[in-house]
């Protein structure tokens, strides 16, 4: 719905990409910016991202004994709070399709001594691999733009939430001030791929982040493709002027 | 979205949450009374200005939600000076009654957020020793219980002879025993004036009496 491109081709960035060469650079990507993940999302956002975290796991409306299915979940931000708040009687499943993110954050997790309660999935969002009805609640945090094929995945979202769980969707979107456009612009497309050689030795990963915000749907066209996946209630909030949106949805 | 759940609010909440982690931290005996509240909610619902905040125990420490969807163990409602009156107050009953704070749910855990802080004792100087070391720690916090020990003595001593000053050495207000004084008066001329209004009313009313008969 969204990807107006032929069936074979997809975008990567600006690029135009065959769809099964997507998911491989997407890879690449993660695999190369993952040791230094945390450190550059707290220069990026300037510790911004922890506020956006925040208000995320009070949308969820998480609770003691839920089973929570966090998608993308790379370093384990979420998880970890996730993981608190459903206790031992509950359970969190931190997924994300790049061993390296799972690795890195797996680490981090572990050596905050949060365990027990908490798996580890290596996974397509497009095909997760759980029974229908499963989840309570479903989060993707900056995940969904690196997906190949977003309505597919929303529809696996779908499949595997229980009916009246929830869906929370973090993502970069589209900026309604145009001053504040321009220099978020600015900043994203010559800044940061100067911190990511900086910082993490590559500068072609935040060339693309900056890429793939622009590329991804805005706030209105993913609720409607939330709505078509199947979800109903939706609602977004914006964050920082649209730079973030969070998108809720219930499964009927 | 309200100003809490905002971004500078969702930023304030957090940093508070730190800052009331840090404190806890100066008296774990108190951070353990807390950490048995785990799961209880508070809903603090200020009328004035108007907005609502979710006070969640937990284990870790007590978080501050802009947003709750269930049911909270207790509510108080009332105005920002009525809220945080009954936070410094030594007697929490009665700041309820009087400031017309209205409690819904179960009164128990605000009792008990009242009692483990009544109870508490931070050691402030733990946290300056971090600092400045153990023995300017010490100094700083002797200092400290010197100047409030002092403070309060002045102020108690002031309060208690204001008065006096005021109304005997500068006589810029009547002493009480002429306020009562004058006001006995008043009372006795009130009560005068009322008996003689009645005399000529009555008198009146016998005249016109007297005038009608002729």
């Amino acid at each position: 719905m969204t990807d107006k491109r032929s069936k074979d081709t997809t975008h990567f960035g600006y690029q135009t990409v065959d769809r099964d060469d997507k998911q491989k650079r997407v890879a690449d990507v993660f695999q190369s910016v993952a040791g230094k993940y945390d450190l550059m999302n707290d220069l990026m956002s300037m510790g911004v991202h922890r506020l956006w975290k925040r208000f995320t796991i009070e949308m969820s409306a998480a609770r003691s004994g839920q089973k929570i299915l966090d998608i993308a979940g790379g370093t384990g931000d979420l998880t970890a709070k996730f993981s608190t708040i459903v206790g031992s009687c509950g359970q969190v499943v931190l997924a994300d399709i790049s061993d390296a993110m799972l690795a890195v954050g797996r680490n981090k997790l572990m050596d905050a001594g949060i365990c027990g309660n908490v798996d580890y999935v290596q996974a397509d969002a497009e095909c997760l691999p759980f029974p229908d009805n499963t989840f309570d609640c479903i989060t993707i945090a900056f995940g969904l733009r690196n997906v190949t094929d977003k309505d597919n995945a929303l529809r696996s979202m779908n499949r595997v939430l229980k009916p009246g769980g929830r869906l929370l969707i973090l993502e970069f979107s589209k900026i309604n001030n145009p001053m504040l456009s321009k220099l978020y612009d600015a900043y994203s497309f010559m800044a940061l791929p100067v911190m990511g050689k900086l910082i993490a030795g590559d500068a072609e990963s935040y060339r693309y982040l900056a890429e793939s915000i622009r590329m991804h749907p805005d706030q209105d066209t993913l609720e409607q493709m939330m709505k078509s996946a199947g979800f109903v209630q939706t609602d977004y909030h914006n964050m920082t002027g649209g730079i973030v949106a969070l998108h809720k949805g219930i499964k009927p | 979205m309200t100003l809490l759940a905002s971004m500078p609010g969702t930023a304030a909440r957090m940093a508070l949450e730190q800052g009331l982690r840090q404190i806890m931290k100066l008296d774990p005996v108190t951070a353990k009374r807390f950490a048995a509240l785990n799961g209880q909610v508070l809903k603090v619902a200020c009328t004035s200005p108007d907005m609502d905040i979710w006070l969640v125990f937990t284990e870790e420490g007590i978080e501050l939600r802009a947003c709750y969807e269930w049911v909270e163990e207790c509510v108080i409602c009332g105005t920002a000076s009525a809220l945080l009156k009954l936070v410094v107050s030594d007697n929490p009953m009665k700041t309820l009654c009087s400031e017309g704070i209205t409690l819904a749910g179960k009164s128990e855990l605000l009792l008990s957020i009242a009692t483990i802080m009544k109870q508490s004792e931070f050691d402030w100087e733990a946290l300056l020793a971090r600092y400045s070391g153990g023995i300017a720690a010490q100094a700083i916090g002797q200092v400290g219980r010197v100047g409030a020990a002092l403070f309060g003595d002045v102020a108690t001593t002031a309060r208690l002879n204001l008065s006096e000053y005021l109304q005997e050495e500068l006589r810029i207000l009547p002493p009480k025993n002429e306020v009562d004084a004058f006001r006995d008066d008043l009372h006795g001329l009130r009560l005068a004036v009322d008996r003689l209004q009645a005399r000529v009313e009555r008198l009146m009313a016998k005249a016109q009496q007297k005038i009608q008969g002729v």
